[in-house]
């Protein structure tokens, strides 16, 4: 596959803006004398700290170009953003003003930490701000080495098939990928509708994970290998029309408005998205490689160190007699054979950007990156309509990416994917 | 109008003490303690209790699990897509702990006519402190969005409080690197 193709473009924690037009928010600010600076500073930091403009210096120093004195200016505390009365002060600022003689004004400073060079340049212009060049531990957001790239192309290649191939409408696709290794987790589409939810199958609450699990390699295998046939793919994509409405994420709210026959098909679920199906797959993997690990909590209670346990839980599931066709692969030297914690450190692959509930239902399962070849405009939760990776809230953070597929930099929607991927199907 | 209302805060009270219970069966169970059940024209039709360490699934909270009940037991009556989306219309949750990001979006996606919740949920929660997914969103190309729900905080809040306290004491055992040893609990 010639990677060259492809673009990967991060998706940040915040939305991108150009820099010379970064949002900007009003502070009151001051020429304060500078034998008084250091008190004044102190004491503000106590009664108006800027909790969230920690990358706003609090002190701009000057030198005048008259006198080539140095002059400094202090920020006394966030100004509203409606009016420019100075009486909005709270009182314990506008005491300072006498006794310090404070001269308060209105100025702006940058709502966000710049996070390039080019940013970080512009912002001073408007007041001075302190710059942290990127220093994330997560592969992938400073660029992707060939060998890296290779490896997202493909497996998005295997969403795409999985989407196009297993459904007659166009459905999402996710691949849960431990990169590591290179290996497929999960693969799943929406099951949602009648018509995706294929009809021999139960769904994997009711059937055992040795049916499931034991295809999952198989079928991603396969899906890959015939990634180069085009056969089934032109059929589905003659159907595409240019909305793709039984994409799950995308109409999240128009389950109840499929068609529905009764008789033919009992398997449809509103919530049933391609991410959550995909967690709850890799969960149905992990009960079934590590059989014994989460009862073994009751057992552990005594013990006072817990640092051992995840080689003793190893070897209790590989002693276990239900997983004997996975012995070998669950070899004790073998690095990716160590229990998951939920899916720490997997990747997962989706044609179209998640919805929220499928964003958060992946910040919960601590997924480590998502890559995305499709904005989600209707409910996206990755940057289109919320955005996830910048909620400092939450107690995990992904890194997001979006696949542009070859040949099309701005595909918006499905006539473009249509285009799309028969680009990836002639190159694969 | 004044017993109106009383009656109601009692009726509220009485349903959140079974969301309560299901709570608590989750700390028994040592899972994080958050339970709800789901009400028709007043019955409890479905409950469900937190299950992410059992089931190692981390999605699997006590409303996905109440949901998961009811979608299941109305598509064997054979329902269709439209009559299980009209049967969500007329249901009312009672949550121990304000829905987190993704059951919140769930909930808008069925079209849950009424949220009640015990405390708050500054970290994740969808209803209001992180974001207000409750709401009704805006009209789009491909169609309607959400209607958005009715949602109430705070009733009996300290009940579920304390318990996440409980929770928290005894240490969560699924934790990848537990902060606090694991404490053995006496089962009551």
């Amino acid at each position: 596959m010639d990677s060259s193709a492809w673009e990967i473009i991060h998706i940040p924690d915040k939305p991108a803006f150009s820099p010379e037009h970064q949002p900007t928010l009003k502070v009151y600010a001051s020429v304060i004398k500078p034998k008084f600076a250091n008190t004044i500073v102190r004491q503000l930091c106590k009664i108006a700290p800027l909790e969230d403009l920690r990358h706003v210096k609090r002190v701009r120093r000057k030198i005048l170009p008259d006198n080539g004195e140095p002059q400094l200016t202090v920020i006394l505390c966030l100004a509203p953003e409606h009016n420019d009365h100075l009486n909005d002060m709270p009182p314990d600022v506008q005491k300072l003003i006498g006794p310090y003689e404070l001269s308060p004004f209105i100025t702006q400073v940058c709502k966000y930490a710049a996070v390039s060079k080019e940013e970080w340049e512009e912002q001073c212009k408007i007041w001075p701000t302190s710059f942290h060049p990127p220093t994330y531990n997560i592969d992938g957001i400073g660029g992707f080495s060939e060998e890296d790239k290779q490896s997202i192309c493909k497996f998005m290649s295997v969403a795409i098939n999985l989407a196009v191939s297993s459904h007659k409408p166009l459905v999402n696709a996710a691949v849960i990928v431990d990169p590591s290794v290179k290996r497929v987790i999960a693969s799943e589409t929406d099951q949602v509708y009648p018509s995706s939810a294929p009809c021999d199958m139960t769904t994997s609450e009711t059937i055992p994970f040795n049916e499931t699990g034991e295809s999952t390699h198989c079928q991603s295998v396969n899906r890959e290998a015939n990634a180069s046939s085009e056969i089934c793919l032109n059929g589905v994509l003659e159907k595409l029309n240019g909305s793709s409405p039984a994409v799950a994420c995308l109409n999240p709210w128009q389950w109840s408005l499929q068609p529905h026959d009764g008789d033919k098909c009992s398997q449809w679920h509103p919530l049933r998205h391609a991410s959550i199906v995909a967690i709850e797959s890799s969960a149905a993997r992990d009960r079934y490689l590590f059989p014994n690990s989460s009862e073994s909590f009751g057992m552990d209670h005594s013990q006072p160190s817990s640092a051992d346990s995840p080689a003793k839980k190893q070897k209790t599931s590989i002693n276990s007699p239900g997983v004997q066709n996975d012995s070998r692969e669950a070899a004790p030297r073998d690095p990716s054979m160590e229990k998951p914690h939920l899916c720490t450190g997997y990747d997962i692959f989706l044609l179209w950007e998640p919805c929220t509930m499928c964003a958060m239902a992946l910040v919960h399962q601590r997924i480590k990156r998502i890559f995305y070849a499709f904005p989600n405009p209707t409910a996206g939760g990755l940057g289109s309509v919320y955005r996830l990776q910048g909620e400092k809230s939450l107690n995990h953070h992904y890194a997001v990416f979006r696949v542009l597929l070859p040949g099309h930099g701005h595909a918006h929607n499905a006539l473009d994917l249509d285009q799309g991927l028969k680009h990836v199907t002639a190159e694969s | 109008m004044a017993l109106v209302k009383e009656d109601r805060c009692e009726e509220s009270h009485k349903y959140m003490g079974f969301a309560l219970h299901q709570a608590k069966l989750a700390l028994e169970a040592l899972e994080v303690p958050v339970g709800c059940v789901i009400l028709e024209e007043g019955n409890i039709i479905a409950s469900g209790r937190n299950r992410t360490n059992e089931t190692r699934n981390a999605t699997r909270h006590a409303e996905m699990e109440a949901i998961d009940e009811l979608v299941g037991q109305w598509r064997k009556d054979r329902l269709s897509p439209s009559q299980v989306a009209e049967k969500f219309s007329k249901c009312v949750l009672y949550v121990t702990c304000e829905p987190c990001i993704m059951c919140a979006s769930a909930l808008s996606f069925l079209g849950i006519k009424e949220v009640y919740y015990g405390c708050g949920n500054d970290k994740f929660g969808g209803c209001g402190s992180i974001l207000p997914l409750h709401l009704a969103s805006s009209q789009t190309e491909q169609g309607q969005g959400g209607k958005g729900y009715k949602c109430s905080g705070g009733i009996m809040a300290e009940e579920a409080v304390s318990l996440f306290k409980c929770f928290y004491e005894q240490g969560n055992p699924n934790a990848p690197k537990p902060h606090r040893p694991v404490v053995q609990r006496e089962m009551a």
